[in-house]
């Protein structure tokens, strides 16, 4: 059932088992996949490895807000497509901000499996 | 200068001065005129007297003796025509003209006829006026007239039904104080040629006191008062008057021979008297009322209180609701009633009543054009409907009657305007006592119209009060929420996140693994079993996420005016209602159909989100009671499949967004719809229930919309508010 799509996906959310869970689905649907709970990390291995997508909780309790890491992620690798996960409601504001820096796509908590991976399939492919 | 002619000059001076007072209170009053002719006439008698124990000549004392009797036949006739003009006694013109030609002729008789007046006695006072046979038929006269009074003041009071109305109080003021002034003739017996000092003309101005008081103030007190002050009066100026006399007497004989100014002391005695009467008839008449009208007291002194303290009442419906119960209780009343001015509906409405015993049925509002309203603002004075025909000009004669018609079958005794500003704010209906119907006196209704006013501000006071604290008790509630609502909603989003997550992962996992290539129907039907229930969490989650978000929606939206969508916060508003009603677990109706029908394409509106949420949810709110209320009363009676319905239906009118909520709940009594948007009118048991936001403070947001709320209800049928908003702001208040 595993087929390897060959693309690496990066995975920050300080929620241990919305990572696991996802990681898990999305090893499962054929990606790489690399999991942190904290910023430091999760720019680590942006730097080590090169992800294809950047999954990002906005709001992250320690070290940098998602929207720092955003940024620095955006500057590392200007290309790379970040799909921003928040569970505060959908504000038009932080969603306008998130956007312009170059997040893809905006999905509130809780999210559908589904749907999340139809929304990475469809970013990758864009390529 | 005479001893014996003091009391006689100060009762003429005193006589005088009452005369020119009673005429210029109410020159163009023909009973204040004859009166004080009346009074005119008794002074020249006094004044006569004076004269006459005064001068040494005897035809001086005769010319003095003629001049007394000028005023003497003239006192029954002015008194005659006094007592039908104070009956209101119209068809007797006859009568009084005959009289007052009698009069004439026996004034013409003193100087013509010697068998009248035929000379002077000399008693040891001075001298007496000495009269012929003649003066007998003035007696028979005097008596005759006399007699007439009492027999139509007698007829008058016996015609009134209720013994205690003020009119059959004052005829029993007059009766008494004409009982007492015709001991006054006593002082006829000298002049037949007894030898006794007459001193009885001072019932005459005891008598004359009493009417004069009566006609100045013209409102009667209780008999028994007035008995008191005259008594307390009489005692008073017996002294004063006597005691000179006597002392005069006594020392007369001892130092007329040391001093030949003799006469002075008694003087000086009498003056010094005469100045210190008044307070000491002032002194004891408070002494004595105090004790005889101590339960008045009492009263007054309970009202005084009130209407201090009742600016301390920052609830209006409990400020009225003490307010109509101590007035019944103090005033010992059938019923009271307070009506307030409601500007939605521009009327004055019931908005607290009390009665003791029998109730009465009031009418629950008056128009703002009624009568009764713009007598009161035109006279800014307590409306007395035994009075009201008292002072009616002839023009406002039948309007005048009709209220007061209006006013006796409703059994109101006094109404008393309540003012602010000018503008008449409300007002007091007070009935008439329970027991012996003693009239309000003027101090009564000073009293309470002191108490209206003070009311007036207490009222204001309350529903600035509560407006105020429920407007700031909404705002700090949307405060917490704000505060509150996104952190909590974060924090249980992931939860849900992290439960859906892992959900949904087995479900996926699940759905790689072939169930039927299992042969045990033990495992089958569990895995079956498990991927229902998986199924069903995640679709609850989901439900969970729709929660937060209009709770969050809710706490996000702001105060300040943006531009947004009326039927998604309608929808929203809806969600939260259920949010917060379902955890009640009361639902009695079986399901609650919701529906929002937009006619057409509904443009944003310019307007404030939260106040508007505020304003929706309450109405929705309202509604679900109602839903809930209506469908107890169906299971109650046999029916508990009761379906209720909301809906909301938008359009647009011109400039306006038209919102019509609609229920099919148990909807308004024709009571309850009136006092709706009264201050704080709630028709549920307790006021935290819901969020206790009054369709008052609604209005008050809608209003600062520049929008309108009306309502249509039909008891047992449900409710439709109306809201009319504009979309833009006018431009005239800039951005």
């Amino acid at each position: 059932m595993e087929i390897n799509t060959g693309r690496k996906v990066l995975l920050i959310d300080d929620e241990e088992t919305l990572l696991k869970n996802i990681g898990d689905f999305l090893k499962v649907s054929g990606y790489s996949v690399f999991t942190s709970s904290n910023s430091t990390d999760g720019l680590e291995l942006l730097k080590n490895h090169s992800p294809d997508l950047l999954l990002l909780d906005l709001h992250l309790k320690e070290g940098l807000t998602g929207m720092q890491v955003l940024r620095a992620a955006k500057m590392f690798k200007p290309g790379l497509k970040v799909i921003i996960l928040s569970g505060f409601g959908e504000e038009e504001d932080t969603k306008n901000s998130c956007i312009s820096l170059g997040a893809s796509a905006f999905l509130g908590k809780p999210t559908s499996l589904r749907s999340l991976s139809e929304t990475i399939k469809n970013l990758l492919e864009e390529k | 200068m005479n001893i014996y002619a003091i009391p006689s000059i100060l009762a003429a001076f005193l006589g005088y001065t009452a005369a020119y007072f009673i005429y210029s209170t109410n020159k163009s009053s023909k009973a204040n005129l004859v009166f004080a002719l009346d009074w005119l006439s008794a002074s020249t008698w006094f004044l006569g007297y004076a004269f006459m124990y005064s001068v040494k000549d005897e035809n001086l004392a005769l010319f003095w003796a003629k001049f007394t009797y000028i005023g003497v036949v003239f006192i029954p006739v002015f008194a005659y025509h006094f007592i039908l003009i104070f009956l209101g006694v119209k068809n007797k013109k006859a009568i009084t003209i005959i009289i007052y030609l009698a009069a004439f002729i026996f004034m013409s008789l003193i100087f013509l006829n010697k068998d009248f007046i035929s000379g002077t006695y000399k008693y040891f006072w001075g001298y007496q006026t000495k009269v012929g046979y003649l003066h007998n038929v003035f007696l028979v006269f005097f008596s005759l007239v006399f007699l007439g009074c009492f027999y139509n003041l007698f007829k008058h009071y016996f015609k009134k039904k209720n013994k205690f109305s003020i009119e059959a109080t004052r005829i029993k003021y007059i009766f008494l104080a004409y009982l007492i002034a015709c001991l006054g003739a006593l002082d006829f017996i000298p002049n037949y040629g007894y030898e006794y000092y007459p001193f009885c003309f001072l019932f005459v101005i005891v008598a004359l006191g009493i009417v004069t008081y009566a006609i100045v103030r013209y409102r009667l007190m209780n008999v028994n008062i007035a008995i008191t002050r005259a008594g307390i009066f009489t005692f008073v100026y017996t002294l004063v008057l006597v005691i000179p006399f006597i002392v005069g007497g006594v020392i007369k004989s001892h130092i007329t021979n040391t001093l030949s100014n003799w006469w002075i002391i008694p003087l000086l005695i009498g003056v010094i008297l005469a100045s210190g009467g008044p307070f000491i008839y002032m002194r004891l008449q408070k002494k004595f009322e105090s004790r005889l009208r101590a339960q008045e007291f009492k009263s007054h002194e309970a009202l005084r209180r009130l209407s201090h303290n009742m600016l301390r009442f920052t609830n209006l419906n409990v400020l009225l609701r003490l307010m109509v119960h101590y007035l019944v209780k103090v005033l010992k009343l059938r019923f009271t009633a307070i009506y307030l001015f409601d500007r939605q509906s521009e009327k004055y409405i019931l908005s607290s009543s009390w009665h003791s015993g029998e109730n009465v049925e009031l009418p629950q509002e008056f128009e703002a054009n009624n009568y009764l309203v713009g007598y009161m603002h035109l006279k800014k004075l307590p409306v007395v409907t035994e009075e009201l025909s008292l002072y009616a000009p002839t023009a406002l004669m039948p309007k005048i009657k009709k209220l007061f018609s209006d006013l006796s079958a409703l059994r109101i005794n006094t109404v008393i305007p309540s003012f602010l500003r000018n503008g008449l704010i409300g007002f007091l209906i007070l009935s008439d006592r329970r027991k012996k119907n003693i009239p309000f006196t003027q101090e009564d209704l000073n009293l309470l119209m002191v108490l209206s006013n003070e009311a007036a501000l207490a009222i204001e006071n309350a529903q600035f009060h509560q407006r105020e604290v429920s407007t700031l008790v909404e705002k700090s509630k949307r405060e917490a929420l704000a505060d509150m609502a996104p952190g909590a909603s974060h924090q249980f989003n992931n939860r849900l996140a992290s439960i859906s997550s892992s959900v949904e992962l087995l479900l996926f996992k699940m759905e790689s693994f072939n169930i039927e290539a299992h042969h045990d129907e033990r495992t089958k039907a569990l895995l079956k079993d498990a991927k229902e229930a998986l199924e069903l969490i995640d679709s609850e989650v989901y439900k969970g996420k729709e929660i937060t978000s209009a709770i969050l929606k809710r706490a996000k939206a702001k105060v300040e005016f943006q531009e947004f969508n009326l039927p998604t916060l309608i929808e929203n508003t809806y969600k939260l209602v259920m949010i917060s009603r379902s955890r009640s677990g009361l639902d009695r109706a079986k399901e609650l159909k919701f529906n929002i029908a937009c006619s057409d394409k509904i443009p944003d509106i310019f307007a404030s989100e939260a106040l508007l949420q505020d304003v929706f949810y309450n109405l929705i709110d309202n509604a679900y009671d109602a839903i809930q209320d209506k469908a107890k009363i169906m299971s109650q009676e046999g029916n508990p499949l009761f379906q209720g319905e909301i809906e909301v239906a938008l359009s647009q009118e011109d400039n306006l967004i038209v919102a019509k909520v609609r229920d099919n709940g148990i909807g308004l009594t024709k009571e309850n719809h009136r006092k709706l948007f009264t201050p704080y009118f709630t028709t549920k048991a307790t006021s935290n229930k819901g969020t206790g936001l009054g369709l008052c403070v609604i209005r008050d947001f809608i209003e600062m919309h520049k929008g309108t709320i009306s309502c249509d209800s039909e008891y047992n049928k449900g409710a439709a508010f109306t809201i009319r908003l504009p979309i833009k702001r006018e431009k005239t208040h800039g951005n």
